[in-house]
């Protein structure tokens, strides 16, 4: 175990998975010098040959990562923001996921598109969005979005050796950030569809994933001093979802909240509503089903504005008290 | 009624043009617009038409050169008057007509200046013209032979070993016949194959047996004939969505093909993709129903293949409507930043869906190719009826791109002379287009050549014909008997790691 930053625990990821096997290579927009500096430095280990900068066209970069992937190769694709990916919907919705379902396992496109994501940065309407929901309901598209240092590398790592299309969700405020924790040594794969419990709790049930779980973990500790006990569920990834996880802990906690980022209309706590509403798990709760996102409007711009925009910890906390009510 | 017949202008070239080959003999009856010669210069080989009926009298022997506009043959009334003309000198034949060019309809002259214009052919510039074995180039290295000048007999137009060995026994001269007999054939029955089973496949759904769409390619066969002939096996072809010619030519499986057609489990798709087909036995990554996305795709199979530093092209056909698309521009952009293997086919078919030309280009366009000009890709227009020439010109420039000299494009011009689909009636284009194109159909304008030649008689073509209705109705008979598309397929094959 050694502290790693999350950005670092990346960048390892992309390293050991390209000195594992040849077929592995990186391309994208500017990747040789990198935005955000994810990709730096790989150049010089890989060669052109295997980070290779292209032209700026979102669409075409995910179609020759397909084409390659058909012929045999593991492309990455960065798209430098996740808002750029819409421009990319074609080759990822309607070819990348569907090419192996359409060939009946002929192919399989073994593919993972890397996006950076989500606001924080005042960058406006087309560089903060958290795109994730926008392609939850592709089928064939598994969507990764780790909050932590270890789940960025395992999660990578994974999404890099499956043979499927994945899509993998950076948040920009965890790549930038300072702090280190533990990732495992050795090779250290996270399994996709596997949910994780990041603090254990017995009053409420909080769903959330990428940047969100920090703002979970902040809202449970300062409940906790309240005599709040919240358990905090990070799914991981949310194509697949383990809902099993949730459901357990929502039949132990009986209360379910859900934080994320993109916005509240047809995402993934509209999704665990309708689940919890749903079967078995009817009988569940015992109190309504609070969801904390972004309201149904564009990224404003400015930071003020932005930041009443972003769902956080002290929305959280109004939610879970309502449940508590 | 006589006339002079001349040498065409071939491509942008001013100089002398070679008389390829007579397909007639002096003292032959003719019929106008049958191909009488070819004659070729700067790699771009044209089919010369007797201008009208009557005997021909040949002025210019095979090999010979002239420039364009001078006399290479006269027609004339009766066959004495072509024995007896022998002799004169040319241009002053007294049987002759006013002089007029002769029509042609192949690569850079074209018939109709605004269809295929030879301004816009752009020459491979040192493009390889000749394919040779390992074991030939070296035997032609040790003797000093010009390869160009040896006379391929090997599979595709390859010089082998043997060919060289002729060469330097001095065996060889005279200009290279055209392909082999078998080739000829090959082409021929692909065609028909290509039709046939767009023919079977509109008559099942008229009939109501059939619920996949059918977007024929009626009139455009001689590309995908072609086209897939030029390729070796281990090549990559993205193909077009219209018609099946280039499943069929690169050897996938008629019944396998129809039952998908038909929604049945030994489809090639289990019956789950219809249209949509791939078939990777045979490096043909599948089409994508959305025009346009092959595009990209096929930059990054070509981008694999260099990265691992194998000798293999590939090669993405399109209508000039995908072509259209934006992806076509980053295809050749990229193709060309990074000197790609990639071969791209424009079937400029005239009609664009449910529209003419004029509702997507702007009126003075002629054709789409040129496009590539700015990407220093090079790129041909050229007659896409005429299979021979298709795929002559395909092996050349496949071989190019496999060689490592980078993209290039060929737009063959063709005019789809059936609707978009099954059910269109194609209403919106006039209808003398389509009897004129009809007129050029590559399938009864080739059966003519071969004919001509001797590599197949009427009862031959007749005969081929048959097989190929034969082997389309058999497909549809055995699809008919097969099992429907198990239910259970519809949640498998996704993404390994996806819950539903």
């Amino acid at each position: 175990m050694a502290p790693v930053k999350y950005m670092d625990a990346l960048t390892e990821a992309l390293r050991e998975e390209m000195q594992r096997d040849d077929r592995v290579f990186l391309l994208g927009e500017d990747i040789r010098v990198s935005n955000l500096g994810i990709t730096a430095g790989l150049v010089e280990e890989f060669g052109t040959e295997r980070v290779v900068d292209t032209p700026i066209h979102e669409n075409a970069l995910v179609g020759v990562a397909m084409g390659a992937a058909l012929e045999g190769m593991r492309p990455v694709v960065e798209i430098m923001f996740s808002d750029f990916a819409l421009l990319a919907a074609d080759q990822i919705v309607n070819q990348a996921s569907q090419w192996r379902y359409m060939t009946q396992g002929q192919y399989e496109v073994p593919l993972v598109i890397r996006m950076p994501t989500g606001g924080g940065f005042a960058y406006g309407l087309h560089h903060s969005q958290c795109t994730e929901t926008h392609f939850f309901q592709t089928p064939g598209l598994p969507i990764a979005m780790p909050s932590t240092p270890a789940d960025a590398k395992g999660l990578l790592k994974t999404a890099i050796r499956s043979n499927d299309p994945v899509l993998f969700l950076e948040h920009m405020l965890l790549c930038l950030q300072n702090e280190e924790s533990e990732v495992p040594d050795g090779d250290h794969l996270v399994p996709f569809g596997e949910a994780s419990v990041r603090r254990e709790g017995s009053d409420v049930t909080v769903v959330a994933f990428g940047a969100m779980v920090n703002q979970a973990l902040i809202a449970a500790e300062t409940l906790a001093e309240q005599g709040v006990s919240v358990e905090v569920v990070d799914p991981r990834t949310i194509v697949p979802l383990d809902a099993e996880t949730i459901f357990t802990s929502v039949a132990k906690t009986n209360r379910l909240v859900i934080i994320e980022e993109s916005r509240t209309r047809g995402g993934l706590g509209a999704e665990l509503a309708a689940q919890a509403a749903a079967g078995d798990n009817f009988f569940l709760l015992d109190a309504p089903i609070e969801r904390v996102a972004a309201p149904n409007i564009p990224v404003p711009s400015t930071s003020h504005l932005e930041q009443a925009y972003l769902p956080d910890a002290g929305k959280l906390i109004e939610a879970i008290n309502r449940t508590l009510a | 009624m006589s006339a002079e017949v001349l040498m065409p202008k071939v491509g942008m070239s001013t100089s002398e043009i070679v008389l390829n080959e007579w397909l007639v003999s002096s003292g032959d009856e003719v019929v106008e617009d049958q191909v009488i010669a070819t004659v070729e210069s700067e790699k771009t080989v044209v089919e010369v038409e007797a201008v009208c009926d009557g005997f021909i009298d040949i002025r210019l022997d095979e090999g010979e050169e002239a420039r364009p506009g001078e006399l290479i043959a006269v027609i004339v009334e009766s066959a004495e008057a072509a024995r007896d003309a022998r002799g004169t000198a040319p241009g002053s034949s007294a049987a002759a007509a006013p002089a007029r060019a002769p029509r042609t309809v192949s690569t850079a002259v074209a018939a109709e200046p605004d269809v295929v214009s030879d301004d816009r052919v752009v020459m491979l510039e040192g493009a390889p013209r000749v394919v040779a074995t390992p074991a030939a180039q070296r035997l032609a290295e040790q003797h000093g032979i010009d390869l160009s000048t040896v006379d391929a007999t090997g599979p595709r137009g390859r010089v082998t070993k043997a060919d060289v060995e002729r060469a330097v026994a001095g065996a060889v001269a005279g200009p290279a016949p055209g392909p082999d007999r078998d080739l000829q054939r090959n082409l021929h029955r692909e065609m028909l194959r290509a039709r046939a089973l767009d023919e079977g496949h509109m008559r099942f759904i008229r009939r109501g047996r059939c619920e996949s769409m059918s977007h024929p390619a009626t009139g455009q066969e001689a590309i995908s004939a072609g086209i897939t002939a030029a390729l070796e096996p281990e090549d990559i072809l993205y193909p077009t969505f219209r018609g099946f010619g280039d499943y069929l030519g690169r050897g996938t499986d008629m019944n396998a093909l129809v039952a998908e057609l038909m929604g049945r489990r030994t489809g090639i798709n289990r019956g789950v993709g219809g249209v949509h087909l791939g078939d990777r036995t045979h490096n043909t990554h599948g089409v994508s129903g959305c025009l346009g996305a092959n595009l990209t795709m096929a930059v990054g199979s070509a981008q694999a293949i260099k990265m691992r530093g194998e000798l293999r092209a590939v090669m993405v056909h399109v209508g000039e409507g995908a072509f259209n698309t934006p992806d076509s521009h980053a295809m050749m952009n990229m193709a060309a930043i990074w000197g790609l293997p990639l071969v791209i086919i424009v079937a400029n078919n005239q009609v664009v869906e449910f529209s003419y030309h004029d509702v997507h280009f702007p009126p003075d366009a002629e054709g789409v190719g040129s496009r590539a000009g700015y990407y220093r890709i090079p790129n041909k227009r050229l007659d896409g009826n005429d299979v021979e020439l298709v795929y002559r010109e395909t092996r050349d420039a496949v071989g190019w791109a496999r060689e490592g000299n980078g993209p290039v494009l060929l737009e063959l011009v063709t005019c789809r002379i059936a609707g978009h689909y099954d059910a269109d009636p194609l209403s919106y284009i006039d209808d003398g287009l389509v009897e004129e194109w009809r007129a050029r159909d590559p399938i009864s304008r080739y059966e003519a050549a071969l004919i001509q030649r001797g590599t197949m008689d009427a009862g031959a073509i007749e005969t081929a014909r048959e097989a190929a209705r034969a082997e389309v109705d058999t497909a549809f008979k055995l699809a008919l008997e097969d099992e429907p598309a198990d239910v259970g397929y519809l949640f498998e094959n996704l993404a390994e790691t996806a819950v539903l």
